[in-house]
């Protein structure tokens, strides 16, 4: 018969004994039973291109990745840390995927649409969820492209951070699929600067060449002369204009009467507005068109070379009308913008009457090239 | 006494059962199976990296007599197709580093009769990486509205690039060393400790380099301005590469008077 000694020696070795016996083995349930992460894969031929590098630029973050494993994938999380590695992510210097919308799809992956709350939290500045309300299969090894607008760069230039995509496989994201990191950087702008000079070419002559070369006498006789009154009197002259300025010239004269003694006496001008050339009348004139009817028909050439030229009326008719206006500036041409050199043929025109008083007349005419630039 | 035994065969059992069960839950993270992967797990001797307590010091060295366990392998090797980095200071996160060492390039006065270039600098370092990808994405030098015309494939019918046209609105990039029109630029520049282990290159990879090749940003005397297009690029993880962009400009009779501005980026994609 045991002693009460060896009855409580044997309870107490028995007590030990299960003692230790359940701590190992609750250790083990334990650990059994606290969440083990599932087997991810690691996600392959990731990358981040971004629509710009400049620092707090507000631009396309362009995601790519391949699966490391054939699995549904029902979410798919984007963050944005300053480090690559699972765990806590922290905002890399005020980057921000707040705004990201504009959300495209590419390659293998389709259907899903940016988290707003639901099932995933809405954007924050650290991570944008999309979501498929049907979990999609996406193949191990063939690209999928995520793309954001509104993405926000950090706010410091050659700055290195990190991007991480996450999947998972239900639509509101719970058991992880694949992971992986992308370093990415910001960068200091190039700032490339040049400098035009401006530029304006203009020249008058009885003829002018290209680029207002050869340019001929700057005066000029109506023929035939003398001056008849059944016949009338004409003759050209030409000027070049060319510029660099953005929104081209403007061409405009000055100009006398077609007189004599200090113009006691003159020749009638033509109107401001234009008078068709006759003859048996006193009339002084001219214009910048090719002539195809009435008096003048056959004379003078339309503006030629160049850009953008345009004659003002009334000096851009056909019809033999010549018009002649002393109170100057008289607008006579225009450019809208840059443009080689534009030649322009100036027709001039005279008819006396049988009182006109006789001498050798003559009229002045100063043009002005005006770029705006 | 024996119960006193009892209780520290019965603790040690619980806490050994622990450390299996802890172990069990861990795992190895690194070490993978299937296919096998090791990601940088250490194989072979012990190593520590400028380890310190208050009574000593830890320095791995090849001639310390034997008072450190060193390193097993240091250094980087590297094949065609396979690259592996070895030593302590490695790591097994992504990284990519990048400078812009000219943020303002001034190309001067344009005339019609000359051309004008000026260069720019950056570099890029990436690792643990498949490689990488630069481009430059912006405008050309812009006033008013009105670009100087970028140099594309139907400048002159090359894709790598056309040369310098004085008289014709241009504006083009290269990232080589040039003599056309004038002696500018620098072909790029390995890391100087690490040549063996720095691949970046100019150029996007297809055709061939170098004079009288086809590959876009990279034969000398040839300039090209396509925003987002691929200037660079480095085939797998490489050290610093050093880069020099020499920006050609040219004017024609009818280029818009100003003072132009274009303001470029410089986007490195690493994919890993």
């Amino acid at each position: 018969m045991r002693t009460s000694r060896e009855i409580l020696r044997a309870h107490y070795e028995r007590l030990f004994k299960r003692l230790g016996l359940w701590s190992g083995l609750t250790s083990i349930l334990i650990a059994s039973l606290v969440a083990v992460p599932a087997n991810a894969a690691q996600l392959t031929d990731r990358s981040l291109t971004l629509g710009s590098s400049a620092a707090s630029a507000n631009t396309t973050y362009a995601f790519s990745f391949e699966p490391g494993q054939t699995a549904t994938v029902g979410s798919i999380k984007f963050e944005l840390c300053t480090s690559p590695l699972a765990g806590t992510c922290t905002q890399p210097s005020n980057a921000t995927m707040a705004g990201a919308g504009g959300l495209s799809l590419s390659g293998e992956i389709s259907g899903f649409t940016v988290s707003n709350g639901t099932n995933n939290p809405s954007p924050t500045a650290t991570t944008v969820w999309i979501e498929n309300g049907t979990p999609q299969s996406l193949t191990a090894a063939t690209a999928s492209g995520v793309s954001f607008t509104g993405i926000v760069n950090p706010d410091t230039a050659n700055y290195q951070f990190y991007a991480r995509i996450t999947t998972y496989a239900e639509t509101a994201g719970s058991t992880q699929r694949d992971f992986g990191g992308i370093a990415v950087s910001t960068a200091a702008v190039m700032t490339v600067n040049a400098n035009v000079q401006e530029s304006l070419v203009f020249c008058v002559g009885a003829t002018v060449g290209a680029n207002c070369t050869g340019i001929g006498s700057s005066s000029i006789t109506l023929a035939p002369n003398p001056l008849t009154t059944a016949a009338v009197s004409y003759n050209t002259a030409q000027m070049g204009a060319a510029t660099n300025a953005i929104s081209g010239y403007t061409i405009a004269y000055y100009s006398t009467d077609m007189c004599i003694s200090g113009c006691t006496y003159s020749i009638t001008k033509a109107a401001d507005g234009g008078t068709v050339a006759a003859t048996g009348g006193e009339q002084f004139g001219f214009v910048l068109a090719a002539q195809s009817s009435g008096l003048l028909n056959g004379q003078g050439a339309n503006h030629s070379g160049g850009t953008g030229a345009t004659v003002s009326s009334p000096y851009d008719g056909t019809n033999s009308t010549i018009a002649y206006d002393t109170t100057g500036p008289t607008t006579l041409a225009t450019a809208s913008g840059p443009t080689t050199q534009t030649t322009y043929t100036m027709l001039y025109a005279a008819n006396v009457s049988a009182t006109t008083e006789p001498g050798a007349y003559s009229a002045t005419q100063t043009f002005v090239a005006t770029g705006i630039f | 006494m024996w119960w006193r035994r009892r209780l520290i065969v019965s603790l040690a059992l619980s806490l050994a059962l622990n450390g299996v069960a802890y172990a069990v839950s861990l795992g190895d993270p690194s070490s993978s199976s299937s296919s096998f992967r090791l990601d940088e797990s250490q194989i072979g001797a012990m190593g520590d990296f400028d380890s310190s307590s208050a009574s000593f010091q830890f320095d791995p060295s090849a001639d310390d007599g034997g008072s450190t366990l060193g390193e097993a392998a240091t250094g980087n090797s590297s094949s065609a197709s396979f690259q592996s980095g070895a030593g302590f200071n490695t790591t097994n996160s992504p990284a990519l580093t990048m400078m812009v060492n000219t943020t303002s390039v001034n190309l001067g006065t344009q005339t019609t009769a000359a051309a004008q270039t000026g260069t720019a600098t950056f570099w890029v370092k990436n690792y643990t990486s498949y490689g990488y990808v630069v481009q430059v994405v912006g405008a050309a030098p812009t006033y008013a509205g009105n670009a100087l015309d970028p140099i594309t494939t139907s400048s002159c019918g090359d894709a790598w690039g056309c040369a310098s046209s004085p008289g014709s609105e241009q504006f083009g990039l290269n990232l080589v060393a040039n003599t056309s029109p004038v002696s500018v630029g620098a072909d790029p520049v390995q890391d100087p400790e690490l040549p063996a282990y720095s691949f970046g290159e100019a150029g996007d990879g297809t055709g061939t380099a170098g004079p009288g090749g086809t590959r876009p940003y990279a034969v000398p005397g040839r300039y090209r301005f396509v925003s987002g297009e691929t200037v660079a690029r480095a085939p797998k993880t490489s050290g610093k590469t050093t880069y020099t962009v020499t920006f050609l400009t040219n004017i024609s009779n009818t280029t818009a008077a100003g003072a132009y501005q274009g303001n470029l980026s410089i986007v490195v994609t690493g994919t890993y």
